[in-house]
């Protein structure tokens, strides 16, 4: 077992006012861990991930990060060492380049700086054929989806939380996607969760596999 | 100058409902339906008017700076109930920080106009605090209603890529900073534009008001000027305080869109 970096207890979570989402969560992640959940559409997979960067909070029970309750953090300490991506990669007006330096313009970021030559790295890294000064908006979706995750990557946070990442994409992109994340696991100390409708293929690297069914979350193996 | 002012009967008055009778007419011609809309109209215009009319004899008359104040408090709390009659989303909160936001503005604004330029003494004489002030309520109320709109709407078409920069560790301000600059401007364009076109197109009506009541043309048009850069100042000033006051309200404390 992995150092634990979160810790539910008793989380629950209905939307304001309306129908209770998620019940009685209780598990434990560890730092570095690769943790998949899988689940029908509207099973509550996002609302789950978005827990962790609290754009959802919980209404009942605690989560602990680092065995802190996370509501104590600051909510920018949060959104800077936890990254939620969503399941539509979404790439703003401008170049590449563009797209990757914006976020180090935000407060929370100021103490880093835009490298192009990491930046260009990780391009190679996701092999993505484009150079820094294409237009965003003329990627297919597949390359818009690995901008994103560079996006993040330079960021150097602590916790991915990837929202269904293949679901737009097709077979090949979606085994790459798979691909980069393992190897992204083993070279670094990102703990990735991961929502995803379908199965995945995760060759090389132990996973926990989670299903959200009915409210509440079972452990599949 | 200074050729008599001539007072209008009431029967002279009543003669140009004759004119909305000839609208009333293409009305029914026409089957636009608008009769019942051109009677109530024309009835309220008569009503309201004679009211606002006794008012302001009133409250010129009496000239309590209090009174001032009410009268001048009651027409913002109107024009804030009007904007939120004409602002379609319902879920943030903003009448009461709205209000509070022009009713801070304006009174700044009128406060400057009476003791710096127009220089009336006392401060509150109503003759000059109360149309003055009603002009600028007026105007500005608009501009509030369009930036407020242009916000709103703004979120909802943005709400993918705001996300996505609260999600990389933007706040607020910094999510919105594109969309806050373009509601203040939506706002601010038509009495910039006003500028442009003002004595061109036509005599604006506080100075024709003021030449049909027999007003020299070269002093009608010191005010004409004075209200017209008012305007621009205090659209600006009540939407960007009213704005501002939106935005907290459209972000929870924790950094999530509202809307």
């Amino acid at each position: 077992m992995h150092n634990t970096l979160f810790r539910f207890r008793d989380v629950s979570f209905n939307y304001p006012g309306g129908s209770s989402v998620l019940e009685d969560l209780n598990l434990e992640i560890g730092a570095n861990e690769l943790f998949l959940i899988r689940g029908e559409s509207g099973a509550g997979k996002s609302t789950f991930l978005q827990l962790f960067n609290r754009f959802c909070d919980s209404g009942n029970g605690v989560i602990l990060y680092h065995g802190r309750d996370i509501r104590e953090y600051g909510i920018e300490k949060i959104r800077k060492s936890i990254i939620y991506l969503p399941q539509i990669p979404h790439v703003i007006e401008g170049s590449v380049e563009d797209n990757l330096r914006f976020p180090f313009s935000f407060t929370v970021h100021r103490d880093n700086t835009f490298d192009a030559s990491r930046a260009e790295e990780w391009l190679d890294y996701f092999q993505l054929q484009v150079s820094l000064r294409d237009e965003a908006l003329k990627l297919s979706v597949g390359q818009k989806q690995r901008i994103s995750l560079i996006r993040a990557m330079l960021l150097e946070p602590e916790v991915l939380l990837l929202d269904e990442p293949g679901s737009a994409l097709d077979e090949a992109n979606k085994k790459l996607i798979e691909q980069k994340i393992e190897s992204l696991l083993r070279s670094s100390d990102v703990t990735v969760l991961m929502a995803s409708h379908s199965t995945v293929s995760f060759a090389h690297t132990s996973y926990r596999d989670f299903e959200i069914k009915n409210r509440t979350l079972k452990e599949l193996k | 100058m200074n050729a008599e002012i001539i007072n209008m009967s009431w029967l002279n008055v009543a003669v140009t409902t004759f004119i909305v009778a000839a609208a009333g007419l293409c009305s029914v011609l026409l089957k636009l339906r608008l009769e019942k809309d051109l009677l109530i109209g024309t009835i309220r215009t008569f009503l309201q008017l004679i009211l606002l009319g006794y008012v302001l004899k009133v409250v010129f008359a009496v000239n309590n700076p209090l009174i001032v104040f009410l009268l001048f408090s009651f027409m913002i709390f109107f024009a804030a109930r009007i904007i939120s009659g004409r602002v379609t989303e319902k879920r943030v909160p903003y009448f009461l920080p709205v209000l509070a936001s022009m009713f801070l503005s304006y009174l700044i604004i009128n406060l400057f106009v009476m003791a710096a330029i127009v220089q009336v003494d006392p401060w509150y004489m109503p003759v000059y605090f109360i149309p003055i002030g009603g002009m600028i309520i007026g105007n500005s109320m608009n501009a509030i209603a369009i930036s407020m709109n242009n916000w709103f709407e703004g979120l909802k078409k943005d709400r993918g890529r705001i996300e996505l920069f609260l999600s990389l560790g933007a706040t607020p301000v910094e999510s919105s900073a594109e969309n806050f600059k373009s509601s203040v401007k939506s706002g601010m364009i038509p009495s910039i534009n006003a500028l442009m076109s003002v004595g061109i197109v036509s005599i604006p009506g506080m100075m024709t008001g003021q030449i049909l009541a027999g007003t020299d043309p070269m002093i009608a048009i010191k005010y004409q000027i004075i209200i017209m850069l008012l305007l621009v100042g205090s659209t600006a000033l009540s939407t960007v305080f009213a704005l501002h006051i939106v935005r907290r309200l459209s972000f929870t404390s924790n950094h999530q869109l509202k809307i």
